[in-house]
């Protein structure tokens, strides 16, 4: 069999969450374009697109993770908790320090940043971390069964 | 689907647990767990490394006689 890849269940399982997850993201475009039509706009654009495009994102991990469709069984199982923390960190940092260069203004045009950038820039390294311990929970649950 | 006691009895009669079962063919756990209790039908592919593990043939493990059994 394949050892290095995943297996032939995990790859029916994620087609089966990657279809669900597409058809939900085409879902949620079209409702975010009807409310527009509506008049009433929540974010900006291309805020909006982007922060549906993070969710879905999001979704797509978590369910995969939860899934057992993320890492195959080839793979050495490890324990990147430091890797994480330091990435979700500096991604926070860097997203912070966005928002701040955002609500100054910088000294040139180019460095004037969305304030929105901010704010996506924030989700995705939550989403990150929710991803970070969905799998941590995930595991625990599977080793005890 | 019901569940595939032919594939557990099997297994335990060779005292493997699901995951030394599971890296000798090449899968994860949870398929074999998935397996056993019918919530996947494996392809003749992963059938026949599972035979070739537990030492079994196809009709010992997957063949079904009669409908429910």
């Amino acid at each position: 069999m394949n050892r290095h890849g995943l297996d032939e269940m995990q790859i029916r399982i994620k087609e089966r969450i990657g279809n669900q997850t597409f058809v939900m993201l085409l879902a949620l475009l079209l409702l975010d374009v009807a409310l527009h039509g509506y008049g009433i706009r929540w974010v900006s654009y291309p805020a909006n697109v982007m922060i549906l495009l993070t969710l879905i994102c999001g979704i797509y991990v978590v369910r995969l993770i939860g899934g057992n469709a993320f890492v195959g069984p080839g793979e050495k199982r490890q324990k990147p908790l430091t890797t994480v923390a330091l990435t979700v960190l500096t991604a926070l940092v860097v997203a912070a320090s966005l928002n701040i260069l955002g609500i100054r203004g910088g000294s040139s045009d180019h460095m004037r940043l969305d304030s929105a950038s901010g704010l996506i820039l924030c989700i995705v390294p939550l989403g990150a971390l929710l991803a970070a311990l969905t799998a941590l929970v995930v595991r625990r649950v599977q080793d005890r069964d | 689907m019901g569940k595939n006691l032919r594939l557990k009895s099997a297994r335990a009669a060779k005292d493997m647990s699901q995951k030394d079962v599971a890296d000798a063919v090449g899968v994860t756990r949870q398929t074999i767990n998935a397996i056993e209790n019918g919530s996947y039908n494996p392809t003749i592919k992963l059938c026949i490394a599972i035979c070739r593990v537990l030492g079994k043939t196809l009709d010992d493990i997957f063949w079904e006689d009669a409908v429910g059994e």
